[in-house]
């Protein structure tokens, strides 16, 4: 008789790990790739304009 | 005081005990992680800089009311007022984020703060414009992960509770959004 069986363990052992570790464990086998794209996404970072934050500035200082 | 050296929470409670200037610090320390987290969501630099605008006016009178829950880190409730903004501005519009790809060489330009040649700086404006496209021709839901992850510089755990799934599926979401990216690059080489 062939008998099979499933550890219990095993199935949950992905959903047992911790928060921590599902980031550590994707960032590890991303990290290579995702450091080829990071310049090129970096490059596209912009700030906003000074009037914008002259703005923003002068409603925080209103009273 | 050197303000550079306080956290943000320090910073917040500073704030909140009557110390208002130190909101300047805060904008200097996030303005470019929001505003291009919501510029990429929108797509127009004037509405991003309004919405911005509209999202610390919102942190401004939440943290003056007293509303502002201690527990929470500052920039990931700031990126969830703007978020909420986005949403808002598209559910107005009554139209989902477009996925064609963005001209936006007038913003480009305004980057332009040092020597190049004309050639180099149609090839960077060139791979910005592409970049930029690629991103825009992802999926909305990996789309979001990504500029939360990498622009808005989250964690899973808070970008899964921004977006109200599984940290799972938002780590999920940034994995293909990542291989949609590389997939796209290639294309591009070989073409």
């Amino acid at each position: 008789m062939i008998t099979t069986s499933t550890s219990i363990n095993n199935l949950s052992h992905f959903h047992q790990k911790s928060e921590k570790s599902n980031t550590e464990f994707f960032e590890e086998i991303d990290s290579f790739p995702y450091d080829d794209l990071k310049a090129g996404l970096d490059s596209l970072m912009k700030d906003p304009s000074d009037e914008v934050i002259q703005k923003i500035l002068a409603y925080n200082m209103a009273k | 005081m050197k303000l550079q050296l306080n956290s943000d929470q320090d910073l917040v409670k500073l704030y909140l005990n009557g110390d208002e200037s130190v909101l300047e610090e805060l904008l200097k320390r996030h303005k470019s992680k929001i505003y291009t987290s919501i510029y990429l969501l929108v797509k127009d630099q004037y509405l991003a800089e309004d919405i911005f605008q509209d999202t610390f006016i919102k942190v401004i009178n939440t943290l003056r009311s007293g509303r502002y829950n201690e527990e929470g880190k500052f920039l990931p409730w700031v990126m969830r007022i703007a978020h909420n903004l986005v949403i808002d501005y598209f559910r107005r519009e009554k139209r989902a984020p477009a996925i064609t790809s963005s001209d936006g060489t007038d913003i480009l330009n305004m980057l332009q703060i040092y020597e190049e040649s004309a050639e180099d700086r149609m090839l960077r404006d060139q791979t910005h414009t592409d970049l930029r496209a690629m991103i825009h021709l992802l999926p909305d839901e990996q789309k979001e992960v990504l500029i939360m992850r990498h622009y808005a510089d989250l964690s899973f755990k808070e970008i899964a509770d921004l977006t109200d799934v599984s940290i799972n599926t938002a780590l999920g979401r940034m994995r293909y959004a990542l291989s949609n990216l590389r997939k796209m690059m290639k294309v591009k080489e070989v073409g």
